[in-house]
């Protein structure tokens, strides 16, 4: 997709207990940062998709700005290896 | 022929509503004192398809996708519900969208909460979704693609989303992602779960389609977007956009070709059409009536404008007098048209639609409200509209504030909708907020309402509504339904009025 093209890439850590909050704001200084309205959410969960959504969903509600494409990678941390070398651009973790 | 991609919906969204587009509402609703089946009947009788389960008119949001996915060249269609078994064989895609998926948006939640049981649209879609040819469909591996302005809702039924194994939710407008993803589908791709598309991807005038078969009951987009910035609706995020005259064009005659013989001219406000701001500008809204009028044999409706651009386009510029008489009056004998009153109250007002009153300030926004009432009235427009209740921050004297709007409005021709502001996470429990969150304030309000919308249902249905002698079983039916109604209300009024009166004398 073209929109992937040009996003900023950031692996999600959805395991814990997340703050919805917190992790939008970080979205948001990251996307100003590398001054870009697009984002792919590479979700790390062990819960399958989209079940893994529920834990998500605020933050998505809560966005209204930017283009969240979200893509779920598996439940194994070492996938991010393999996301690293595939989208061939810096990626973010934020857990 | 062959279609890899198919687009669909069930059949309260794959339907003509007897032409009448307001009748479409009836589906927000369970059925009221009627069977199920003719309940249907009367808001979503089955369309004309040819052999190959095409429908003559479908939903616009559906035709924009075809278009779009035509001009990219993929072998698309959209397809009746009834008729998806026929394509089983060479479909690899199933695009499907909706209004309200799930009934959680406004007016389907609120009759809902109201009567307490599940709204016709959300069970129609539900056996759509449980129908044979979709689940055959998904057992062959053909990869399913959700979208259209309901498309939130999925964010709140994981568990649905994954038992209809929905590969991907599209949010937003989708031009100018729905071919890369349905081309990722046909190649075997893994596709994203969820696409949010943010507004600086809202394509321009240039990337939108002109649609390829008639859209239902002619609908045609005039803008994208609103410039008014109101908290409670998305459309506000999105950026305005003017469709041009000769693009316009172009759709309302694709429509005509295909027997189409009725105009509904869609936006959030067509008074703002290539207006100035929020203040509207006679030269364009006369041409642009002056040239569907021109196209169409038949009626022209609105889809939604603003009580400010009516007082303001008025009292500047006498336009609508000049619109209804010189146009529109000349071919028809009413124009109908949905609005938003949202709130009697000047200071909820300011907090939540600030520039819905503009160009007039918000302290005048009851003002705005009754002239544009009196304006439409005497001009023969028939205004559906909506009451936000249940607002965040809503007070006491706020809800006075619009009772009061109310008797005001009580002379003017017009249907009133009462809409609960529902928070979101209270959504899956519907039963919860009818017996926590409705205050007595509410339930005098919705009666009066109630008072106001069926005295004036029975005026149009008697001298304005579906007149044409082909219509008379809908019209009885809708009669039936009227006074089924009132009936009703009559039975339940006193004993709502003595719980009232139980309440208040326990408050004090």
């Amino acid at each position: 997709m073209d929109l992937v093209d040009n996003a900023i890439h950031i692996a999600l850590l959805l395991d814990e207990e997340l703050k919805n909050a917190k992790v939008l704001n970080e979205i948001v200084s990251l996307v100003q940062k590398e001054r870009t309205r697009r984002i792919v959410l590479h979700i790390i969960s062990s819960s399958p998709p989209p079940l893994y959504i529920e834990k998500l969903r605020d933050t998505l509600v809560n966005n209204i700005a930017y283009t969240i494409i979200v893509k779920y990678e598996g439940a194994n941390i070492k996938n991010m290896e393999r996301l690293s070398s595939e989208t061939g651009r810096p990626l973010y973790i934020l857990r | 022929m062959v279609f890899e991609a198919v687009i669909s919906s069930d059949r309260t969204m794959i339907s003509n509503h007897h032409g009448r587009e307001f009748l479409g509402f009836m589906t927000t609703s369970p059925p009221i004192g009627l069977p199920e089946k003719i309940w249907m009947w009367l808001a979503a009788p089955k369309p004309k398809v040819d052999k190959l389960g095409r429908p003559v008119e479908a939903p616009y949001g559906l035709r924009k996708i075809e278009a779009k996915l035509l001009e990219e060249g993929f072998n698309t269609a959209i397809v009746d519900p009834d008729h998806i078994a026929k394509h089983l064989d060479t479909m690899k895609v199933l695009l499907i969208g909706h209004h309200d998926y799930f009934a959680y948006g406004p007016p389907s939640n609120e009759w809902w909460m109201i009567m307490g049981k599940e709204p016709i649209n959300r069970i129609s879609f539900m056996r759509f979704m449980n129908s044979t040819a979709v689940r055959e469909a998904k057992r062959r591996g053909v990869k399913i693609i959700v979208g259209g302005p309901a498309a939130w809702q999925w964010l709140w039924e994981p568990g649905l989303w994954k038992k209809w194994g929905i590969d991907t939710v599209v949010e937003g407008e989708a031009e100018l992602v729905i071919g890369d993803l349905v081309e990722a589908a046909l190649n075997g791709e893994k596709l994203p779960d969820y696409v949010y598309v943010g507004p600086s991807d809202s394509p321009s005038i240039d990337e939108i389609p002109v649609i390829k078969g008639a859209s239902v009951n002619g609908l045609v987009e005039i803008m994208r977007g609103c410039p008014r910035g109101c908290k409670f609706c998305s459309v506000t995020l999105r950026p305005l956009r003017f469709i041009p005259l000769d693009y316009i064009r172009k759709e309302i005659e694709v429509n005509v070709k295909a027997g189409v013989k009725n105009v509904i001219l869609h936006s959030e406000d067509v008074l703002l059409y290539h207006a100035d701001g929020v203040k509207p500008l006679p030269e364009p809204i006369l041409n642009l009536h002056k040239m569907t009028a021109g196209l169409v044999p038949g009626t022209l409706v609105w889809s939604h404008t603003s009580l400010a651009a009516v007082k303001y386009s008025e009292e500047k510029h006498r336009l609508i007098t000049r619109l209804m008489n010189e146009i529109i009056l000349t071919r028809q004998e009413f124009l109908g048209v949905e609005v938003g009153i949202e709130t009697g109250s000047t200071r909820l007002a300011k907090i939540i639609m600030p520039a819905k009153a503009a160009p007039y300030p918000t302290e005048k926004w009851p003002e705005v409200v009754i002239d544009a009432f009196r304006i439409m009235h005497e001009n023969r427009i028939i205004p559906a509209a909506t009451l936000i209740l249940g607002l965040p921050k809503e007070r006491e004297d706020d809800l006075v504030a619009t009772a009061e709007l109310l008797d005001e409005l009580k002379q003017y021709r017009s249907l009133i909708v009462p809409m609960f502001f529902v928070p979101m996470g209270a959504l899956k429990n519907m039963d919860w907020f009818r017996k926590h969150r409705i205050k007595e304030e509410h339930i005098k309000i919705m009666l009066k309402i109630l008072d106001h919308s069926l005295h004036w249902a029975e005026d149009i249905i008697n001298n304005f509504y579906l007149k044409e002698p082909h219509m008379y079983p809908v019209r009885l039916g809708i009669k039936l339904l009227i006074k089924y109604i009132r009936f009703k209300a009559r039975q339940v009024k006193p004993a709502i009025e003595a719980f009232l009166q139980e309440r208040e004398k326990k408050n004090t």
